[in-house]
């Protein structure tokens, strides 16, 4: 009896416990999920049929909508700054930010905490505030309506944010285990790229795959300093698409933002991999 | 034949066609020392070739064009002057020219345009007053050329209105909202009268005040009176009594015209660029669907006023080659062109194209229209603090439509102390 009665407690435990895990977790997929869900199948509708319908599920569904993405004169172009821009802004902060983040994490100097404070300013004031001093000064260096000044805001606006990360993953890296490499003859490069960047491999790609996020999203900064239609990014292209003048096409837009997510969410779901096959090698060693 | 004579004829040969490449080379760049940039405003109004013919006449302008939204130009030109790659010529909403103008980024083009007046005689001659007063400031002085602008018109669908024995042209605001009323009444799933709520300019809610008698006195908008109450009360009215969707507050221009496109609602004021997507889902010539002049208000003694607004193509002070960015003005002017995007998207004031049959045939509403489009007056802008102005009528509109319950007289008075604040008045 008392062993039925153990069996239900634990039975009503775990159902408890399921319903407290279960029920906000499906809340918060619903939540996130649907209006991807929405947007994939408004792009599969008839324009009109988006602004008349209440269903989920497109009457005649279509591919009209991808077809005249893809067959916009500069889309490939559009797709290639994107990606060019991205790769650089990725490379380039995460390079100088492991390095930073290196000295930050591992040497004592004065002013260390003010200046670690002091990297989070940019990312501190709204970022529609920089956009007129940048103007001015990217046009004064006749960066504007170049690759240069999208490499240098992205890079710019990227480095602190893969700084303070990498600086916990590094801070949290024993020094113990440095010092064991340099005993053993490493200097301090060799640590760097033996010992540290293996260990905190999870960080480096988490600070990647936030910085890929920051230069594919971005959008204040390109809309203010490019003007050139072959200059546009994918984000760029896509507010330009809003139209106030006439039947604004939801299935195209919604065609035109999948089709710019679609790129992210797949470097998301590779490099997620990647962290967790990172973090679950580094809990074996 | 010696190895050294050979070699000379090798040489020579060589050098020779160095020369001509060179020669070649030159020339090209030669033929391309002058160039023009234009900036349109939306994709539709560039012409199909773009530009080939342009090139054909004149091979020594080299042309290139970009699609800059009407929306974004005006800090999309101040962002490319300082940079050095303004536009020569841009196209914007006209109610932008004397802010400008003032500020010295649009050129005076008048003694261009009268020089394209002698050079071109046809295509000047075509061309409707408004072309040049939906370019110019309040001076007179011509920025460039307006060679599409529309209006607002009041359509319905007669069909139902036949049903409903409501009798048509309604003239009037009292007769309109009647119609709504039963219209919206008469069935569940349809709205008797689509309005926008809010996300867009007062495009089409500033006509109606100047149908109805209002009055822009120096580009400011005179709401506090009765004129004003009573345009408010109109739109008020349309929401209390259940003619307009319930979700109004939320819709911008696209749901205000898929509701009528979509034959879920009666009526809407809109302009004539729609039409060419109602007609795609209910052909015109099926004789279900009609428009008029915007409403005057009942028992008006004020004279209604069919106002316009154009998008007009003017050419900036970064501009060099004047003669170039007339002849790019004149190109766009001609009938072929201006056909394309009239037949597509926004009417025209190139008059030859109203009567050209290709057009007619795209646009069979086109006759009955011209009467009332013939009169279009420029809406009245202010010279300096035009879209502060519209800012503060846009927050109107939405408030009206949100909260029809509101005092109308004192949404007036608030709202008239704010135009007049902005104005500096």
């Amino acid at each position: 009896m008392r062993e039925r009665g153990g069996l239900i407690d634990g039975l009503h435990y775990r159902l408890g416990r399921s319903v407290l895990i279960g029920v906000p977790l499906a809340i918060l997929v619903i939540w996130t999920t649907i209006p991807i869900v929405w947007a994939v199948l408004a792009s599969f509708k008839d324009p009109l049929e988006i602004y008349e319908s209440n269903t989920l599920l497109p009457a005649n569904p279509s591919l009209d909508a991808y077809k005249t993405v893809l067959s916009m004169r500069g889309f490939d172009q559009w797709l290639f700054n994107s990606v060019f821009v991205t790769v650089v802004a990725t490379i380039v902060p995460l390079a100088i930010s492991i390095l930073a983040a290196y000295g930050f994490s591992r040497y004592a100097f004065r002013f260390r905490h003010i200046l670690l404070l002091l990297y989070l300013v940019p990312r501190i004031i709204p970022r529609v505030s920089l956009i007129v001093p940048l103007n001015n000064l990217m046009s004064d260096l006749g960066l504007v309506n170049t690759y240069w000044v999208l490499f240098i805001t992205y890079t710019a606006s990227a480095i602190p944010l893969a700084t303070w990360i990498l600086v916990g993953f590094f801070g949290s890296i024993p020094k113990e285990i440095e010092e064991s490499a340099t005993i053993d003859g490493a200097n301090m490069w060799n640590r760097l790229r033996r010992v540290i960047l293996p260990i905190a491999w999870p960080g480096v790609v988490t600070a990647g795959v936030l910085c890929i996020r920051e230069a594919w999203n971005e959008f204040a900064f390109v809309l203010a300093l490019i003007n050139e239609t072959d200059m546009r990014t994918l984000p760029y292209q896509l507010y330009m698409l809003k139209d106030s003048m006439g039947v604004q096409d939801y299935a195209v837009y919604n065609a035109f933002t999948i089709l710019t997510v679609l790129p992210l969410l797949i470097v998301y779901l590779l490099l997620e991999r990647r962290v967790v096959d990172s973090i679950v090698s580094g809990a074996v060693k | 034949m010696s190895v050294m004579k050979a070699s000379r004829i090798a040489l020579s040969g060589a050098v020779l066609a160095g020369a001509l490449a060179f020669g070649v080379m030159a020339e090209t760049a030669a033929a391309q020392d002058r160039s023009i940039k234009v900036w349109f405003g939306r994709e539709n109004f560039v012409p199909e070739d773009e530009f080939a013919a342009f090139k054909a006449d004149y091979p020594d302008i080299n042309v290139e064009f970009e699609v800059i939204r009407l929306e974004d130009v005006n800090a999309q030109l101040v962002l490319a002057l300082r940079s050095g790659n303004a536009p020569d010529i841009v196209q914007i909403h006209a109610r932008d020219i004397n802010q400008l103008a003032i500020n010295n980024v649009v050129k005076d083009f008048t003694p261009m345009i009268e020089e394209m007046k002698t050079r071109f005689p046809e295509t000047y001659a075509q061309l409707a007053p408004l072309a040049w007063e939906g370019a110019a400031d309040v001076d007179g002085n011509i920025y460039g050329l307006a060679l599409f602008a529309q209006s607002i018109y009041l359509t319905y669908r007669t069909d139902w209105l036949d049903e409903a024995g409501i009798a048509y042209p309604l003239e009037t605001t009292d007769r309109v909202l009647e119609a709504a009323r039963v219209l919206a009444e008469g069935s569940d799933d349809r709205i008797g009268f689509s309005l926008i709520g809010c996300c867009v300019s007062p495009t089409w809610e500033i006509p109606l005040f100047l149908a109805m008698g209002g009055q822009i006195v120096d580009g400011v908008p005179q709401i506090d009176n009765d004129i004003g109450v009573e345009w408010i009360t109109f739109y008020q009215t349309l929401m209390n009594e259940g003619s307009a969707h319930a979700d109004t507050p939320s819709w911008d221009s696209g749901q205000m015209r898929a509701a009528f496109i979509g034959e879920r609602a009666g009526m809407m004021n809109e302009g004539e660029h729609i039409y060419v997507e109602v007609h795609k889902q209910v052909p015109y010539e099926e004789g279900k669907w009609a428009f008029e002049k915007l409403p005057m208000r009942p028992g008006q003694t004020e004279p209604h006023v069919q106002s316009g607004f154009a998008f007009p193509y003017i050419v900036t002070s970064a501009n060099e080659d004047a003669e170039a960015a007339m002849l790019a003005l004149e190109y766009l002017a001609r009938p072929e062109y201006a056909k394309q995007v009239a037949i597509r998207y926004q009417p025209t004031t190139n008059s030859a194209v109203a009567e050209d049959p290709e057009y007619l045939a795209a646009k069979p509403w086109a006759t009955d229209i011209a009467p009332i489009a013939a009169n279009l007056v420029s809406l009245p802008t202010h010279p300096t603090k035009a879209i502060q102005i519209y800012d503060i009528m846009e927050e109107l509109r939405d408030r009206m439509v949100a909260d029809p319950g509101a005092d109308p007289a004192a949404l007036a008075a608030e709202f008239q102390t704010k135009l007049n604040d902005a104005a500096g008045l």
